[in-house]
Order: C-alpha cells, then structure tokens, then sequence
C-alpha cells in the first residue's frame, strides 16, 4: 500500500530530518508511527500524503512510484487519501455537512452522490443528525469525527493520520481508535502518528518507532 | 465498437455535467460571498465603475469628434474671390480654365446678384447695403478639389498656385483650422487611449487587491481544500468568478454613469450645435461598443483575480510551509 526506500528529507535551513528510512506497511494494516518529539512522524506522513518532497530515497504509493510525480498529478493522488490531523482542520464557516462534502465536491460527484456519501459518512462515525450544526459548537472529539467523516467520505484505500487524538482525554482517544479500527476491518488501511504507547500497544499490527530521523 | 462509442460518449457527458455543475456551483456561491458583506461589495463596485467612467467617457467625446470632423472634412471647398473689375465675361473664361484643370472636381460661379441677395439673407446687414448705391461683392467662383487633394498640404500648395492666377483677388481656404483640429483630434486619441490603459490598470489593481484580501480571508480554507485534492483550478475558480462579478457589475455601473453624464450634456451640446449651421445630436454608444466595453471589463476582473489567485498558489509551492 505505502512504501519508503531508503527515503531522506532535509528542509530548508535545517538538518537531516529522516535519514535512510525503509519501511513497508501492507493492505489492511493498523500501522502506527512512534517516536518522541522531533523525531520526524510528521515529516513521513507529509512525504506521504505528497506535501513535502524527500531529499532522497523513493517513495511508492499503491504500488506506483510517486517521488518525481508531476505536481499537477497530485490532487488525484490525494483523493485516494484520507488525511486527519490534530487540529481536525475544519472550515468554521461551514456546516458540519458541508465539511464533509468537500472532498465530494472536490471530485466531482453528483449532488445526489454527495448528499447520500455524506450522510453515511456522518452515519458511521455517530453524528447523524448534526449535519446543519457549525464545527465552533461542537466538542473537541466531535469536531475529530467529523474530520474522521470527511476522510472517509470518498472511500479512500489509506488514510494518514497526525496524532489524531493528541487533543483529546483518554477515553475519547481509545474511542475514536475503536472507530479506526472498525474501519480497518472493512479493508481501509492506516498508517497513525501517535506518542500515546498505551494505544499503540492495544491497537497496532505493526509499529514503524524513529528516532532522530532514523528506524529503529 | 458501437458499444465504445456510447461509453466514450457518457462518459463525456458526464465530464461535461461535472464540469457546468462545479461552474453554477463557483458562479452562485461567489455571488453569495459578495452578497454576505454588502457595503465591502458596493465600494468596492464603486470604486471599479468610477475608474471604468473615464476612459468611457472619452472614447464617446472621441467618437463625437471624430463624427463632427468627419462632416467638415466633407467640405474641401476652396473660394476664389476675383478683383472687383473683373466683369462677367473674363470670370467665365477662368471658371472654363478651373474646369479643365487636372485637380478640380466640380467649378461653379456665383455672380455678384446673386452673391448679393445670399448676404441679404444670411448676414443680417441686408438694410445697410440697401443704401450702398453699388453692389459691393466680387465674384466668386467655389471649387471642389478632386478627392486625391484632399489633403491640407497638397492642398495648400494647389491654392498657392492658384493665388498667383490673373484676376485672382485671393483664394480662401481655412487649412489652418482644419490641421489644428485635426492635430487635436490626434493628440485626444492618444490621451485617451493612455487614459484608459493607466485607468483600465487602476481598475485591475482595485480588483486584484480585493482579491488577495479574500484569499488572504481564505489560506485556511484553500490550505484545507488542496489537502483534500482540490487542483489549482478548483481553488482558482470560485476567485474567478468573484473577479468576475466585480468586472461585470463594475462595468455595468460605469456605463449606468456614463449614460447619466451623457444626458446631462445632451440639452448643452444640442443648443450649442444649433448655433451653428446644422444640428448635431450627441451620440450614445451602440450596443456593440457597449457590449464589448462590457466584456473588456468582465474580462479584466477576471484577468486580475487569475493573476492574484496564480501568484497565492505559485508562492504557496514554492516557500516552505
Ligand atoms: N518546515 C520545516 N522546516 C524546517 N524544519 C522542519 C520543518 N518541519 C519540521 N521540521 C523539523 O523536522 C524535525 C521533525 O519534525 P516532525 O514534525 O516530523 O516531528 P514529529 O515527530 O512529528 O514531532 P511531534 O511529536 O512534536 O509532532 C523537527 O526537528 C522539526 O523542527
Ligand atoms: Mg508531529
């Protein structure tokens, strides 16, 4: 599904960030990215979801080379992502249901496509009914499902995700894990940033752990 | 191959309804966004409208000129005003002489009676040369040089010829202000059309800030939307459309003005105009020039909005995040 060889990322003005990481996560793998503060989990997740460029190394999304893609090939790569951040990255002046359309609208579906994805989207993370709500009224952990909702609302094969629950207590986190994970039985793969190795332990196939920019 | 061929199609016809949907989509709520901050919109409409006037408003003087100059340059007409002895008889043999000559088009005598009851009729004066004892007027002899004369310089050396002709009292044709007009005319052109490229750059200016302040409104959301696999095009739209609006209501307003000034003017030019011989009406634009002045202006909103959105998008891949 993802794969790194031997990839490097300096940024400008500033060191080796990763050095030589290689790793390999398959189909329908709960993959997580440990490491402390600095280590670079960000930083292979943004090479990932083609935000940054590596220095060197390749990287192979789906089994096709990616590293030298042409930048107007990218948008499509990245509607095969779902990508969920810390910060939910959600557009306050829109609704709950218009968060979660974007990326519909954003590839073109039909108005009738986008409404019913939309709202299946909502359904399976347990916010049916707040499709006319604004995100500022909402709670931390909700303002995540509806970030987990709009990743998933095209279907995507992966989706990467940055420290997802880093804003929220402890139960919400092992419950928006449990969403993740009942989301990787029905076949999405994904790759989780995390320093919370109380849920890495519970709910990871496999653990990719940095340090320094280096796998260990 | 039959079956190719439908697929092909559908699928065509579905890019196309993807694509009309997304335009509809960019093109109402762009319109809503102005909609939302109503007084930002109308200065802003204002502002453009008030730089689209100007350089309307002197392309129609221009194209007013330019009607007016036309019909004076219609009258090439040369006089020649024969010494007060020449009699009938020699005025007829250089009436014959002008007519055979290469660079007139038509000759035509005015005796002195008739001469006589013209001035009676037009000067005013009629009663004071009733007291005269002798018509006073020479003979005048009107010419119309041929076309390929028409020309104030060929001209000028034609009528210093036929200055030097026996009999010939002087020969009367005013280049002088026909040049000067014809100078000015050159000289408001060129203004006008330097005008409207400094004005029509104020207007792209105008547009393109308020543009960049949207946008700058907006990074988080165009940030996010390239996150989610939005192309350049996609971001750029709704920007387009906004630039878009801004040109088509801006110019709209611009001739809604120029259409005020030009009936405030109408009365004026109309009295002055029938001061003189005949009476010239103030002309409009057609719905031509009004159309594509129009289009110009829809057309440099969305000119400056494609700029300032390209140069967002160009820096943002560019600069490190
Ligand atoms: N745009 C950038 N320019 C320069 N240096 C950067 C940039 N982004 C990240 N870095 C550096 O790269 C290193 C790795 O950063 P990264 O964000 O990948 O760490 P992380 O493992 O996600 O840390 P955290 O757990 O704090 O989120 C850090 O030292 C950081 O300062
Ligand atoms: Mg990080």
């Amino acid at each position: 599904m993802l794969r790194f060889d031997q990839v490097s990322k300096r940024y400008p003005g500033s060191g080796e960030v990763l050095s030589g990481v290689s790793f390999a996560v398959e189909r329908g793998q709960m993959a997580f990215i440990t490491g402390h503060s600095g280590a670079g989990k960000s930083t292979v997740l943004r090479l990932a979801a083609l935000i940054e460029r590596p220095s060197r190394g390749n990287i192979l999304l789906a089994g096709k080379d990616v590293t030298r893609i042409a930048a107007h090939a990218i948008p499509f790569l990245r509607r095969r992502l779902g990508l969920i951040f810390q910060d939910y990255r959600l557009l306050h002046d829109r609704s709950v249901f218009d968060n979660v359309a974007l990326p519909l609208l954003i590839a073109g579906y039909g108005p009738e496509e986008i409404e019913r994805r939309t709202r299946a989207a909502l359904d399976k993370v347990g916010l049916a009914g707040f499709e006319r709500r604004y995100p500022i009224t909402l709670s931390g952990g909700e303002q995540q499902r509806v970030g987990i909702a709009r990743a998933i609302a095209t279907r995507p094969p992966l989706i990467l995700a940055d420290e997802p629950t880093g804003n929220l207590d402890p139960d919400l986190s092992v419950e928006i894990m449990e969403m993740f994970r009942d989301f990787n039985r029905i076949g999405i793969t994904f790759l989780i940033a995390s320093h919370d190795q109380g849920l890495v332990s519970r709910f990871a196939d496999q653990v990719i752990h940095l340090e320094h920019g280096r796998l260990v | 191959m039959n079956t190719m061929r439908t697929g092909f199609g559908s699928r065509m016809s579905a890019w196309v309804r993807t694509w009309l949907r997304l335009q509809g989509h960019a093109l109402f709520s762009s319109l809503g966004r102005l909609w939302r901050t109503p007084w930002m919109t109308l200065v802003t409409v204002l502002v453009i409208a008030v730089t689209l006037v100007l350089p309307l408003a002197f392309y129609l003087v221009l194209k007013n000129l330019h009607a007016l100059s036309e019909r004076i340059e219609n009258h090439w007409q040369v006089s020649f005003y024969l010494e007060p002895q020449v009699d009938r008889k020699t005025a007829g043999k250089l009436l014959g002489k002008l007519r055979n000559d290469g660079a007139v088009a038509e000759a035509r005598l005015i005796d002195k009676e008739t001469g006589l009851a013209w001035f009676r009729r037009y000067s005013g004066f009629g009663d004071v040369l009733q007291a005269l004892p002798d018509n006073p007027l020479p003979i005048v002899i009107e010419v119309l040089p041929k076309r390929e004369w028409e020309d104030p310089e060929k001209l000028a050396s034609l009528v210093e010829r036929w200055q030097r002709w026996k009999g010939v009292d002087f020969v009367q044709w005013d280049m002088r202000w026909l040049q000067r007009l014809k100078a000015w005319l050159d000289l408001a052109e060129r203004g006008a059309m330097l005008a409207g490229v400094i004005l029509g750059s104020a207007a792209l200016l105008v547009v393109g800030n308020t543009v960049r302040l949207e946008i700058e409104d907006r990074r988080r959301e165009i940030e996010v939307m390239l996150l989610l696999g939005a192309t350049n095009r996609f971001v750029r739209r709704p920007f387009l459309y906004l630039g878009f609006w801004y040109g088509c209501i801006g110019g709209g307003l611009a001739w809604i003005l120029v259409f005020g000034l030009y009936l405030g003017l109408r009365p004026q030019v109309d009295r002055l105009a029938g001061l003189y011989d005949g009476l010239y009406h103030l002309r409009f634009a057609t719905p031509g020039e009004i159309a594509i002045f129009w289009g110009w202006a829809v057309l440099l909103g969305m000119a400056a909005a494609w700029l300032v959105v390209s140069r967002y998008l160009w820096s943002l891949r560019h600069s490190p995040a």
